[in-house]
């Protein structure tokens, strides 16, 4: 953990400045208090007060931070009316995310005109330099808790003989009523904000990425049991991974993105994605691609035992996506879909790592063609009739992406669109399927948790492959593949 | 005209008085069903299933997704009867199947199972996997990535069972399932097959059995060694 360490010294500055070219009288108090603050999130505050002058004209007193000559960061203004005025404090703030480490100077204006706020050439009266040295060191701040997403923080908490009755997780953003220890337990409630329950000792916090933009930020409180019932409060900042694991991590950014958005565990989703994606050139195959033949197409889309009677292929929007029947196999002619292009027809169809050949030249893949393949353990052929053969819509009954989602997944339960879909080769791109897929995941964990941890994503991860629960699925994810993409390094 | 209205009503009443009846937001105007036919399925649709349906804001033209009809006793493989069969899901895990009998002149839910009973992609089929003349409900879903599951529901009278239901102790959940008399006994076994380690690797068989007291239990696979071709 990298927090701040500041140190400030005051410099001052005693020939001419402070006083206005005019008017002698009018003046700056060259030596307020004058200081750093830092906050959790990495917030920095560089304040002076409080502040004494007086000025004939009133005008706008600002301070400003200003390195070579050039000004780096402005604060805000206080209008003061003319005359003495006592300004409680200015401060200019900043983070560390825009401000590198070295000396700065700190001066503070009165600008009469509100145009020339912030020009610091166009000041009519100035107290400064101050000057400001920042560096980061490696003091530890027990009450800023520095991690990354997917990593616990465990506190310890030492009683003083009088015990503490509960440890508090509070989102700030919720302002005073917060949410406590007994709301921790349905923590899901939450919007989605918990990525898990505590677990029975309470001293288990994983949690979402620290986000000033939605001002969401993460409190510890440790309350004593009998007056006085004060409390002991830690912040806990949650920054971005830089990596997951070692290995496969040109997608890390996007799965740590989508993981965090659907508080989904980082490191099982890319064991997800691992599990569920080819490997091309040492990454993801982001457009890993497999047709189903039997469950979808045969059952599902062509001939219909679902909802879709008696075939999906005049349904909306499967009507709109798939492949052109010839009028000699089933339902044909059919034009193919008005919206499919040519992107969304793989030009080598895979089944199970297998070429599919247009055998008779016809230009269609036909569910003959795709038997003719042998030795790839698919049974399909003892179920489908042997006079059977129909084209394989091989855009609307397969799985995509790194998260293998059926393209009628993402339009129904998904509600992709409204239920309209897309283009099926939509599904390749990482974001949108990582967006899908994670959600998936997220819906399994909330359907079938009991309140373990642990059990509970395995019941998530069973029942995302299938609606049975395949545990050695899930097994396998979080056994063989999650210890390889732990989250590693801090991406600020 | 009048007879029509009529007849809606006596459809319909019997819910209100219920309670069950619930003006809907919804179109069911897409569901390739009669009139009257979409009214039971709108009454008889789980709450939960509604709601969803809702909240996402669902296109009328998308609705069908997520119910499954099947008009007639397709137990008896008899489509002149007057019942519905309808498999709700929101393709999530909720939903529920209904059976409603409209013999009467009005429609009675005669059988459903709970709101947890919805899987992925719904589908219904009916098929004699005990040799009794009395076909079998097998309620499929297909989950997100293509595997499917499938929920057994025999009907002995007028009482119905479920004989193998969703879960790790059922095992009837992969890549494809099939329904084969391996034994010469008349009776079908179900053949699973599932990824056997990774998406894209070769399948993992295992075979059930169908017991007429019991339900359905795994037999030894090396008799699934003997259906390879």
């Amino acid at each position: 953990m990298r927090t701040l360490l500041l140190s400030v010294f005051l410099l001052l500055v005693v020939m001419g400045c402070g006083k206005d070219k005019n008017d002698p009288a009018e003046y700056i108090d060259q030596a307020p208090a004058f200081w750093g603050e830092e906050d959790c999130q990495g917030g920095l505050s560089v304040k002076a007060g409080p502040i004494t002058g007086y000025t004939s004209t009133g005008g706008y007193l600002w301070a400003a931070l200003v390195r070579n000559g050039q000004l780096y960061k402005a604060g805000n203004a206080i209008y003061i009316d003319a005359g003495s005025f006592t300004v409680g404090a200015l401060w200019v703030g900043t983070s560390h995310l825009e401000i590198p480490e070295g000396l700065y100077e700190y001066h503070i204006y009165l600008t009469i005109d509100s145009n020339d706020v912030g020009d610091i050439t166009r000041r009519d009266l100035e107290a400064g330099p101050m000057y400001y040295s920042l560096e980061y060191g490696s003091a530890a701040d027990t009450n800023c808790v520095k991690i990354i997403q997917g990593d616990s923080v465990y506190f310890v908490v030492v009683t003083d003989g009088y015990g503490y009755k509960s440890i508090e997780v509070w989102d700030s953003s919720a302002g005073s009523q917060g949410y406590a220890w007994s709301a921790l337990l349905n923590g899901d409630s939450l919007d989605n904000r918990w990525l898990v329950q505590l677990n029975a000792n309470g001293l288990y916090f994983p949690l979402k990425v620290t986000d000033n933009n939605e001002d969401l930020r993460w409190i510890i409180n440790a309350v004593k049991t009998s007056s006085p019932y004060n409390v002991v409060t830690a912040e806990v900042v949650v920054n971005k991974p830089a990596r997951l694991g070692s290995q496969y991590n040109a997608y890390d950014d996007q799965i740590s993105y989508w993981a965090n958005v659907h508080a989904v565990p980082v490191a099982i989703l890319k064991g997800l994605v691992d599990k569920e994606s080819n490997k091309v050139g040492g990454e993801f195959d982001t457009s890993s691609y497999r047709y189903e033949p039997f469950t979808v197409d045969f059952a599902m889309i062509t001939y219909n035992t679902g909802p879709l009677n008696p075939s999906a292929l005049w349904h909306t929007p499967y009507n709109k996506y798939h492949m052109g029947i010839p009028e000699w196999l089933p339902w044909g002619p059919m034009a193919a879909g008005t919206l499919l292009v040519a992107a969304d027809t793989m030009p080598a169809v895979l089944l199970y790592g297998a070429q599919v050949q247009d055998q008779n030249g016809d230009g269609y893949l036909s569910a003959n063609e795709y038997l003719a393949i042998s030795g790839q353990g698919d049974s399909w052929e003892h179920t489908i009739p042997e006079d059977s053969d129909f084209v394989a819509q091989t855009t609307i009954a397969s799985s995509y992406g790194m998260a293998q989602l059926l393209w009628s997944t993402a339009v129904a339960p998904m509600a992709w669109n409204g239920g309209n879909g897309g283009n099926p080769h939509y599904l390749f791109h990482p974001d949108l399927i990582l967006n899908l897929g994670a959600k998936y995941l997220r819906s399994r964990y909330l359907k079938y948790r009991q309140g373990n941890w642990y059990m509970d994503w395995r019941n998530a991860l069973a029942y995302y492959n299938d609606d049975a629960g395949n545990y050695p699925y899930a097994d396998d994810i979080l056994i063989n593949l999650v210890n390889l993409y732990q989250p590693q390094g801090d991406k600020r | 005209m009048k007879s029509v209205t009529f007849v809606l009503l006596l459809i319909a009443l019997p819910y209100w008085a219920a309670g069950g009846g619930k003006p809907s937001e919804l179109d069911f105007s897409a569901l390739d069903i009669p009139a009257t036919d979409r009214a039971i399925v709108e009454t008889f649709m789980p709450d939960v299933i509604a709601e969803w349906l809702k909240a996402r804001e669902i296109v009328p033209e998308a609705l069908n997704q997520y119910i499954c009809i099947v008009r007639g006793d397709a137990f008896r493989g008899d489509s002149a009867q007057p019942i519905l069969t309808i498999y709700y899901s929101d393709g999530l895990g909720s939903g529920a199947i209904r059976i409603i009998d409209r013999s009467t002149g009005s429609a009675n839910l005669v059988w459903q199972t709970d709101s947890a009973s919805g899987g992925g992609w719904p589908g219904l089929r009916f098929i004699d996997l005990d040799c009794d003349s009395v076909k079998e409900m097998i309620a499929q879903s297909i989950s997100a990535t293509g595997n499917w599951s499938v929920m057994i529901v025999r009907r002995t009278g007028s009482t119905y069972r479920i004989i193998s239901g969703r879960g790790e102790g059922y095992g009837l959940g992969g890549r494809l399932i099939e329904y084969r008399d391996l034994d010469g006994d008349c009776i079908k076994e179900v053949v699973v097959e599932r990824d056997k380690d990774k998406k894209f690797d070769m399948k993992d068989k295992k075979v059930f059995r169908l017991d007429k007291g019991a339900g359905i239990y795994r037999i030894d696979t090396t008799l699934s060694r003997s259906i390879q071709k």
